[in-house]
């Protein structure tokens, strides 16, 4: 078995469990977590992590600015305070 | 003029451009029959208005932002969104003269694999309305083959354009990662996720990933390699060498797995040289997958906090909360090497695997699913359902691959098979290559037009 607590993990993730929910997702949770676990029958000792599957390295851009993607000024529900 | 119904996207795009029918023509058959059929079938988060006269209109995936339509990625959380901005992908439709029919329904945040954890219940398989008809992306699945939407746009983040398409008989194709903008695209899995088209036919998918395929400025992890011409790369006629992986046919039903070795041979036939090989068991990448995706998943629906988007964090469903605690403790302090870094090394040991059989051969195809659709309801007795019924797509969805899947067959239960063709990294033209010859050759067996006639 693993170590979850799911009633921590709620309060990290700020999800309101019922106490039927926790004892539902606790008894998953460990039942997925004991599954993964297959992955170190895998050696990866010497195996660099990726991040990015086609290579894709910091791309940058100008800062300007783009009335293209400006949103309506309708969206605001409260007036300007500044 | 009913039997506009069975020409395919790009045949309709000729006959208006040839003045036999008109926009305003098509778009009234596919929206009068949306109307009619949605009830039963529940493929629709919702329909348009009316019928446009001036542009051809197609049902879209609803984690894809419509300005002004609601976009909801089936989650009560979104119910009263109207995005201010429009996707890529929808944006470059719009520009080509394609608006949306409808917002089709999905698993609840794409979570899923059968749309039965969508807020606005499941939709049935046109096939067989007791039947699920695979998800995520099922609505779109269910428009195009019960004849709703002469195409559709769905999203992939593992199997959830492959598996739908197969399960209701259609064609699928998940691009590339990167290939496609996600701009605009309701995240789920980030490094994952991937829109691509859903058709009845292959000439309509390699039309429709034309229109969408390119670098996009507004995402950072679309691609800037040349986007080929997927019409003239489809008809080129190249004899492939293709690898079947041993690992992707144990545990397929005989009545599945000989529909299959039909397949083989009818591609052998046409001059292709075929061979069996071996890849990493399938087991490694669900286990890779569900922690890498899980993390993304924690991560992406952190956003959803009641402040931009009206619903609280308390209309969440239970497959989401699941997924964002599961994500939320493999990237603890304590666990992010033994889980998530672990994961990111075990998927350079998957992208690796696949590079060496690509040394080998030139494209790779299997069963595109375990089995075939299964009855509404029956996904809960699967404690791992989404990951095992996708299983077969998880491998090349961690390498960031593309793929189509191809109805090739009717099962038992006369419910259709997909036959999956993997190729390398934007390899997309080798893949409708190979389709298209197949197609050609055997015309699916009929099944997308046998899927619409059901529902004539």
């Amino acid at each position: 078995m693993s170590d979850i607590h799911i009633s921590h993990l709620a309060k990290l993730s700020k999800l309101t469990l019922t106490t039927a929910e926790e004892e539902l997702f606790e008894t998953q949770a460990n039942e997925t977590v004991d599954y993964i676990k297959n992955l170190n029958d895998l050696n990866t000792d010497n195996v660099l992590p990726t991040s990015s599957v086609t290579g894709t390295t910091n791309r940058y851009r100008g800062d300007l600015m783009s009335s293209e993607r400006r949103l309506s000024p309708k969206i605001f529900k409260v007036t300007r305070i500044m | 003029m009913s039997s506009l119904l069975h020409y395919s996207f790009t045949e309709l795009l000729g006959l208006i451009s040839a003045g036999k029918t008109s926009i305003k023509e098509v778009n009234d058959l596919y929206l009068s029959r949306s109307q009619k059929y949605n009830k039963e079938l529940n493929a629709y988060v919702t329909l348009a208005d009316a019928s446009s006269s001036e542009s051809l209109q197609l049902a879209v995936k609803d984690n894809h932002c419509t300005k002004g339509m609601r976009t909801t990625a089936s989650s009560k959380v979104l119910d009263q969104f109207v995005p201010e901005y429009e996707s890529t992908v929808t944006s470059r439709l719009l520009q080509s003269g394609i608006a949306p029919l409808g917002k089709t329904n999905m698993d609840a945040w794409a979570h899923g694999s059968s749309t039965e954890t969508s807020d606005y219940g499941p939709s049935k398989n046109p096939w067989d309305i007791t039947k699920v008809p695979g998800g995520s992306s099922g609505g779109s699945a269910v428009v195009v083959a019960a004849g709703l939407s002469v195409a559709a746009i769905g999203s992939e983040t593992a199997g959830s354009i492959r598996l739908p398409a197969s399960w209701c008989g259609i064609v699928g194709l998940k691009p590339t990662y990167g290939r496609v903008s996600r701009y605009g695209v309701v995240a789920m899995g980030s490094s994952l996720d991937c829109p691509g088209p859903m058709t009845r036919t292959v000439a309509d998918s390699a039309y429709l990933l034309q229109l969408i395929a390119g670098h996009d400025p507004y995402d950072a992890t679309s691609s800037d390699s040349p986007v080929d011409d997927y019409m003239s790369a489809m008809k080129q006629g190249k004899k492939y060498t293709i690898g079947i992986p041993h690992e992707y046919l144990d545990g397929v039903p005989q009545d599945i797995k000989r529909n299959l070795l039909e397949s083989f041979k009818i591609i052998e036939s046409l001059g292709h040289t075929v061979k069996y090989i071996h890849l990493l068991n399938p087991t490694y990448s669900i286990s890779d997958y569900t922690i890498i995706q899980r993390a993304e998943v924690s991560s992406n629906l952190g956003r959803y906090d009641g402040i931009r988007y009206g619903g609280g964090r308390e209309l969440l469903g239970q497959e989401a909360k699941r997924r964002i605690m599961l994500g939320t403790y493999t990237l603890a302090h304590g666990y992010y090497d033994a889980y998530y870094k672990k994961a990111q090394k075990v998927r350079t040991l998957i992208i690796q695997n696949f590079a060496d059989a690509f040394k080998e051969v030139d494209l790779i195809m299997g069963p595109s699913t375990p089995i075939t659709a299964i009855p509404l309801g029956e996904s809960a007795k699967y404690s791992f359902f989404g990951e095992l019924m996708d299983r077969l797509s998880e491998p090349s969805s961690m390498a960031g691959l593309p793929a189509i899947s191809l109805p090739i067959g009717l099962d038992n239960m006369d419910m259709p098979i997909g036959l999956q063709i993997i190729g390398p990294q934007f390899a997309e033209g080798m893949i409708l290559d190979l389709a298209y010859q197949y197609e050609q050759n055997t015309d699916l067996f009929g099944i997308p037009r046998r899927g619409v006639e059901k529902w004539e």
